[in-house]
């Protein structure tokens, strides 16, 4: 009897259970290639998938807000901040790669400890955040305490942005700290907006004027091949980017002397990693010899990159609009991430 | 081995050495005309893309390949005369570790005085002589060779300890500076700095010349080099001078390059089999010129298909030579 009554028991908390989590079948996200959304009867079910093995999803089930998160990327503070929900953030890995004004205040004040790096974060740090979920990028391949941190009753959530090969799929994570912070509807109505604003800053034509991004690393040129979201956004601008044409996804590594020649038309030059010709030469004296070094107009966003890296992915539109004022060659004061490199 | 054995060896080895220089200056991506050579050196336009491929790209990085090839080799065995020791390199006197001391310093700490006054390369030159020197100092007041094998090694360990605490207080944009130069290139160096470099690369190799005999003494051991009149401390100081000329001198155009110091002179004992520092120092000079060459050569092959940086083709060769080196030792 005792035993029937346990299995009746348990029946109806699967049941209830599953009624809880049971998805209504719709993923509110459009562009992610590795995260779902789907609106459940008391909450929101999240499946992300891992991007290099098909077999490998993480799914679970989101009810409440969580209190505290410890967010390991730049970019997932800037989606926090988006959602005016920097009072979540419980841990960070280092304060230094932070632009929000709000997070580093509150920095100060003590409300958040800095875990430094994701592979060797401390966990007594991470247990004295009290964080619920550690938002992780996995740059590395994996992220190597999650199962430590499970056992610890901490979940981890990987964020694939970093993958996703197209601008809007990238900012679309967004939602999902719109289901962490509870503010689906608030992230859902500003993603439309960037998806809006996005859509109207996009150029039809691609300007005559030829186009270079990257720069030196050791022996090779490390530019954006012709297949990334990078050269996506170049051509939606109306940048005329010499290496449009190439295949793949990821990055491209050509010797400076086909660059040399590749670039004899270049008359922008992006993304040299420096914001003055004197740093640039000083790290690759060679770079000085490149026809464009001289001829061409350079811009780079590392005047302040904390800024960009942690509002570019969720705001492409106001990168797009920037490259496309560097296309057109009108003033370029008032860019949002870029400044001309002098 | 037969004094007319080696000379046929130097012959051959002569011989292969413009056939690499060729094929090191055809590997590039870019075809370039016989005529863009010449002009490049007797009538160069700066504004003709090709003659400054050949002058500010391809000419330094040959003349580098060799001087590297050689001089990291040079050091190594001078370096594993003086320890009596067949895995000792250049690096063991923390003549690179000097370097990306400095380096780390000047570019982490915003002292920018070495950076507006000498550039990254001049940083790199004081911080490995001034390594060098250190551990020449040290050497004078030491008996014991090992013990300055392992204060070398213990140099190396403290200062990559400050390089880690400078990286984890750095900025984004002096991180990204620091590890851009610790990659290494043999491309870093341009035409016009040719000139001082091997002005100085030939003096190395002129004093190598000048220890033929004192490196001789030495491999009978210490003690019986001193009863045979070889003052022992002075040609310490000669030996630990030119390897931290050598090895300072590429590490700052260079950067780091692996395990060419340790592998070569081990080669060329074992190809030529002998003792004698006159035959060793031509072999070294040669073999590593070649070595370092025909890796170059191949990497630029590669280019297009894959990118592999220097440092990690020479240790890819070079670890399994050193490894074998080791079992051969504890055979």
């Amino acid at each position: 009897m005792v035993v029937l009554l346990l299995c009746l028991a348990s029946c109806s908390n699967q049941e209830k259970q599953s009624q809880q989590t049971k998805s209504t079948g719709v993923n509110i996200c459009r562009y992610s290639k590795y995260l779902g959304v789907f609106k459940t009867k008391n909450g929101y079910l999240i499946r992300i998938q891992h991007p290099d093995n098909q077999k490998k999803r993480f799914q679970f089930y989101v009810s409440n807000a969580a209190q505290h998160l410890a967010v390991l990327s730049s970019t997932h503070i800037g989606m926090l901040s988006a959602l005016n929900e920097e009072k979540r953030i419980a841990a960070i890995t280092d304060i230094r790669y932070v632009y929000s004004p709000l997070v580093k205040k509150r920095f100060k004040q003590k409300h958040m400890v800095a875990l430094q790096n994701e592979q060797t974060m401390s966990v007594d740090q991470l247990l004295r955040s009290k964080s619920e979920y550690v938002v992780y990028s996995a740059f590395s391949g994996s992220f190597s305490q999650e199962e430590r941190l499970e056992k610890l009753g901490i979940h981890c959530i990987p964020n694939f942005d970093w993958r996703e090969q197209t601008a809007l799929g990238r900012a679309e994570w967004l939602l999902l700290f719109g289901v962490l912070s509870a503010k689906v509807p608030e992230a859902v109505e500003l993603f439309k907006s960037i998806e809006i604003a996005y859509e109207r800053a996009k150029k039809e034509n691609v300007n005559s004027k030829e186009m270079i991004s990257g720069n030196v690393t050791g022996d090779f040129w490390y530019a954006p091949a012709g297949q990334s979201f990078m050269s996506e956004l170049f051509k939606n601008s109306g940048l005329n980017y010499i290496y449009h044409g190439t295949k793949g996804t990821g990055s491209l590594a050509y010797s400076m002397e086909k660059v040399m020649k590749d670039g004899s038309n270049v008359k922008i030059w992006l993304n040299p990693g420096f914001s003055s010709k004197n740093e640039i030469v000083q790290v690759n004296p060679k770079a000085k010899y490149m026809p464009f070094f001289k001829e061409a107009r350079i811009f780079c966003y590392t005047h302040d990159g904390n800024k960009f890296w942690e509002m570019s992915t969720l705001r492409p539109d106001w990168l797009l609009e920037d490259l496309a004022q560097i296309a057109a060659g009108k003033t370029t004061k008032n860019l949002h991430f870029y400044k001309e490199v002098k | 081995m037969k004094d007319w054995t080696l000379k046929w060896m130097f012959i051959c080895l002569l011989c292969f050495l413009p056939l690499a220089m060729y094929l090191h200056l055809i590997s590039g991506q870019i075809e370039l005309s016989f005529a863009s050579y010449l002009d490049s050196i007797l009538n160069f336009d700066s504004k003709n893309t090709s003659q400054v491929l050949v002058r500010e790209f391809r000419v330094p990085r040959l003349l580098m390949a060799m001087m590297a090839g050689a001089g990291l080799s040079l050091s190594g065995m001078f370096m594993q005369t003086l320890f009596k020791n067949p895995l000792a390199g250049p690096y063991v006197l923390g003549i690179n570790s000097g370097a990306s001391l400095l380096i780390a310093l000047s570019l982490m700490t915003g002292v920018h005085f070495f950076q507006s006054n000498f550039g990254l390369i001049g940083t790199a030159l004081i911080g490995a002589f001034a390594a060098g020197l250190l551990m020449m100092l040290i050497a004078q007041r030491l008996k014991s060779q090992i013990t300055l094998l392992l204060v070398g090694l213990m140099f190396g360990s403290f200062t990559s300890a400050i390089v880690s605490i400078l990286e984890s207080f750095a900025g984004a944009e002096s991180l990204k500076s620091y590890t851009m130069w610790s990659m290494g290139s043999l491309q870093q160096v341009e035409f016009g700095q040719l000139g001082i470099i091997l002005v100085i690369f030939a003096l190395g190799i002129v004093a190598s010349f000048l220890l033929v005999k004192p490196l001789n003494m030495l491999v009978i051991g210490e003690k019986s080099a001193a009863l045979l009149g070889l003052p022992i401390k002075a040609t310490r100081m000669f030996v630990l001078l030119l390897t931290a000329l050598f090895a300072g001198l590429i590490t700052a155009f260079c950067g780091p390059i692996a395990f060419v110091g340790i592998a070569i002179p081990n080669l060329s004992r074992i190809l030529f089999q002998t003792t004698n520092h006159r035959y060793l120092i031509i072999g070294n000079i040669l073999i590593g010129a070649i070595f370092l060459l025909l890796t170059d050569a191949f990497i630029q092959v590669l280019e297009g298909h894959i990118s592999i940086p220097l440092n990690a083709l020479t240790s890819i060769i070079g670890a399994p030579f050193v490894v074998f080196l080791l079992i051969r030792k504890l055979r």
